[in-house]
């Protein structure tokens, strides 16, 4: 898989749209995801996961070939939808439909009913967040991406980025803890030791 | 050191409990994928992006070249223009010229546009150059020129 990425960067390098095609298959899913869950609509993931990947296929003599294809493609799709979400705000989340696959093959319709409300319990806590925290975020849990790279990404510092989880971490809590009737009298401090 | 209110102990366990859960959702939540086809459209969409990018850049070449060739023709132009426009007497006399000069323009414009869009990038950037110099070099020339005649 990564001899035919090598092979296919380099088909696409001399301007192989084709070559590029087969990139776009092997990304598609992960970024995908990236745009819906920052974008909260299927139909808007879609344009951004196209409009990363013309951007990456027009740009791709950028690529530095140190860093891996995925993260550079996923830096352009979390930057390209935090661009969106300054210009046409505020952004409706839109809950009721959604082409996902089943969490873990899920067995029959009622565990694709829960699967479904889970993903809708998460889209409506990601939807509380700035559109950089989500994205942090979003790179932390979903691609597992280091401080660093997430960083890199967004193009911030770590102590910034740190913040910034920090923050969309306690948000994400309270706003869990307001969902299911939990009181919270918490103040910054006592949650900065609860929250790693 | 001061001891925890009940309240405050109260609220750190259910921020926690309520981080674990959300965490646990986070990890837990399925990836979304895009409907089948995905990179048939973008090829689609490519091949749009591609004729758009031509146009533009088709556009772009349309009105350097214009430019360059206004430059390039305005300083005759206007002394052409002054030298039959001080006799009033001729003033019809320019009128006809101008106006048989713009069909010429229009015409040679035409012919240049077919020309050039078909002409490659570099090879046009380094045809528009070297008519600029030669413009440079001209105007130069000529104010060498006057200044000599204003000494004499």
């Amino acid at each position: 898989m990564q001899r035919d990425e090598g092979k296919w960067l380099g088909q696409a390098l001399q301007g192989d749209a084709a070559a590029f095609a087969s990139l776009v298959d092997m990304y598609a899913k992960p970024v995908y995801n990236l745009c819906y869950r920052m974008l909260g609509n299927p139909q808007d993931a879609e344009d951004a996961a196209q409009e990363t990947f013309l951007r990456a296929f027009r740009h791709l003599r950028r690529y530095d070939p140190q860093r891996k294809f995925a993260t550079w493609l996923l830096s352009i799709a979390a930057n390209y939808c935090i661009d969106q979400h300054r210009r046409a705000r505020p952004t409706l989340t839109a809950l009721d439909e959604g082409p996902l696959e089943p969490a873990e093959k899920a067995p029959g319709p009622e565990g694709r009913a829960l699967a479904r409300e889970q993903r809708d319990e998460v889209q409506a806590l990601l939807a509380g967040l700035a559109p950089r925290d989500r994205a942090a975020i979003i790179l932390y849990y979903w691609y597992d991406h280091s401080y660093e790279e997430i960083a890199r990404q967004l193009s911030i510092s770590q102590g910034a980025l740190k913040t910034r989880m920090h923050r969309a971490r306690r948000s994400l809590a309270a706003a869990w803890a307001e969902e299911h009737g939990e009181p919270l009298f918490a103040t910054r401090r006592s949650y900065e030791k609860a929250i790693p | 050191m001061k001891k925890p209110s009940p309240k405050r102990k109260h609220s750190e366990a259910a921020l926690q409990q309520s981080w674990q859960s959300v965490e646990t959702r986070l990890r837990g939540a399925a990836q979304a994928a895009p409907r089948r086809g995905f990179a048939n459209r973008w090829l689609a969409n490519w091949q749009l992006e591609e004729q758009r990018i031509r146009r533009r850049r088709q556009r772009w070449l349309l009105a350097a070249n214009g430019l360059v060739w206004l430059l390039f023709f305005a300083p005759p132009a206007w002394a052409l223009w002054n030298a039959l426009s001080q006799p009033a007497a001729t003033f019809t006399a320019a009128v006809a010229y101008l106006a048989q000069a713009t069909a010429f323009g229009w015409t040679l414009l035409r012919v240049l546009t077919s020309v050039l869009s078909a002409t490659p990038l570099p090879l046009w950037v380094a045809t528009s150059a070297s008519l600029l110099g030669l413009l440079a070099v001209w105007a130069m020339l000529f104010q060498q020129g006057s200044y000599k005649k204003e000494l004499g």
